[in-house]
């Protein structure tokens, strides 16, 4: 009655063009190239979110109070647009390694890498994206983070197409796995050693599968590597910061 | 600075305030019964407002007591929070341990458990709000208290279960996962105001929880069951 399963470690489970969406574009501001939103995160991940202050953020920024005042009213704006920033060039990167692929599984699993990549490099930003910023008890901000989060669902919820039975998926699938993966990195910042991201991505890779392709697919993953960039692929034509 | 205890403001659902004056009442009961009002008060007032935003003033007129009453029990808002948040833990231990009671069959337990976990969070949203929401907006020991929490009602759900091809550690891991992923669910839910609805989830989350120890096809019959 049900479709044959794909064959385990084909790499492929179906052949489903991956279409990553909504389609990010690329921040007009580059957020690492801005000293404020770098400052306010490391302020935020140091002290805080209630103890960070607008003149300890300007002061590692190392820029005027004047500046400050002519790009945000107060501390809290500058967490929301300093958030959304960084929220809107992990989506864009994450789109870009997602479609470079030519099947779900190994775009979700580039996706997870560029990801770990781009988490590994920001310490900080981790703890302030997933933990800190809530303290803010802010609902722009609450809303903001959950569609980053929600972008990673969608992604994942692509699965759906290439699972043998996508009617049989749970609908509460995507968002389940999201809240599995984000326990999995809370737990590993909790435990006092900043978790490596990219030691990360096999288990992550395992909770995306498995509702989708089932158990013995997603056991898979926990043994897959890091698929090649489409950097290499394409002549280094990867995902750069310094990109236009 | 103290207010009188008959003086306060809302008094939360179902927590009878004591008659004013001497009533006679043995000690033991007094105390519980407050204890149980500042727990209510502080469930209601975090999830109405937040952690940071609920003062101990609002907390002990919610209870209907003193502000002085208040510190008679508790040196702290967070003190108060984890006394609460403890005595939440107990009781949705106790409401999985009897769901579980006469479910020899695995599957079957653990949708018994969900079913009962999901009546008892519709029936009352705000116990997501305050066990779920508020930690994550509270940071620090809250967070450590969150992790506990999940790891104790997790420890009650997995227990029993068949022995899977994953490692142990890797086991544990999915069973935080999955719970980590529950509670998203629960949140979300509640967040779009559709906090009764919760007991609608049964089906996905028995499917999504028992697949990785009992295999997809028995988790979706039990789920459809």
């Amino acid at each position: 009655m049900a479709p044959s399963r794909p064959k385990p470690g084909s790499g492929r489970s179906r052949l489903t063009p991956p279409r990553a969406e909504p389609s990010p574009v690329k921040p007009e501001r580059d957020p690492f190239q801005d000293p404020i939103a770098l400052a306010v995160v490391d302020v935020v991940a140091e002290r805080g979110y209630r103890a960070a202050t607008v003149a300890e953020i300007i002061e590692r920024a190392g820029v005027s109070r004047e500046e400050f005042d002519g790009r945000f009213a107060d501390k809290e704006d500058c967490v929301l647009r300093s958030f959304d920033a960084f929220a809107a060039d992990w989506e864009w990167r994450v789109n870009n390694a997602y479609s470079g692929q030519p099947d779900w599984r190994s775009g979700l699993r580039a996706a997870a890498y560029e990801v770990a990549d781009w988490m590994s490099a920001n310490p900080n930003l981790v703890r302030f994206g997933m933990v800190d910023i809530l303290e803010a008890e802010n609902e722009m901000v609450r809303v903001r983070r959950e569609q980053a989060l929600s972008y990673g669902g969608k992604l994942i919820d692509r699965g759906r197409e290439a699972a043998p039975d996508p009617a049989a998926v749970p609908e509460a699938a995507a968002m389940m796995a999201v809240g599995s993966i984000v326990q999995l990195l809370t737990h590993r910042l909790q435990s006092g050693t900043d978790p490596d991201p990219v030691e990360m991505v096999q288990p992550m890779m395992y909770q995306a599968v498995r509702p989708y392709l089932g158990e013995e697919i997603a056991r898979e993953e926990l043994e897959m590597t890091r698929p090649e960039r489409q950097a290499a692929i394409d002549g280094d034509k990867g995902v750069s910061n310094d990109e236009t | 600075m103290s207010k009188p205890e008959q003086g306060a403001g809302d008094e939360p659902a179902g927590l009878q305030r004591l008659p004013p004056g001497r009533h006679g009442l043995p000690r033991e009961f007094v105390t519980k019964n407050q204890r149980d009002r500042l727990a209510a008060a502080i469930i209601s007032c975090v999830a109405e407002r937040g952690y940071h935003e609920s003062t101990i003033t609002q907390i002990a007129a919610a209870a209907g007591l003193s502000r002085r009453t208040f510190y008679g029990y508790f040196k702290s808002k967070e003190e108060c929070f984890f006394d609460a948040y403890q005595l939440i833990g107990d009781h949705l231990a106790e409401v999985l341990e009897e769901a579980a009671e006469g479910k020899k069959a695995f599957p079957a337990k653990v949708r018994a458990q969900l079913e009962a976990l999901l009546e008892t969070f519709a029936a009352n949203p705000d116990l997501v709000r305050f066990s779920l929401i508020a930690p994550a907006t509270a940071g620090g020991e809250f967070l450590e208290r969150y992790r506990a929490f999940l790891e104790r009602l997790v420890a009650i759900v997995s227990e029993g279960h068949p022995k899977t091809r994953v490692s142990p550690e890797r086991t544990e891991a999915t069973a935080m996962a999955a719970a980590g992923g529950l509670a998203a669910l629960l949140v979300s839910k509640v967040r779009a105001g559709e906090g009764e609805a919760l007991p609608e989830l049964l089906p996905d989350l028995t499917e999504l929880l028992l697949a990785p120890y009992v295999g997809r096809k028995r988790a979706a019959a039990e789920a459809q069951k």
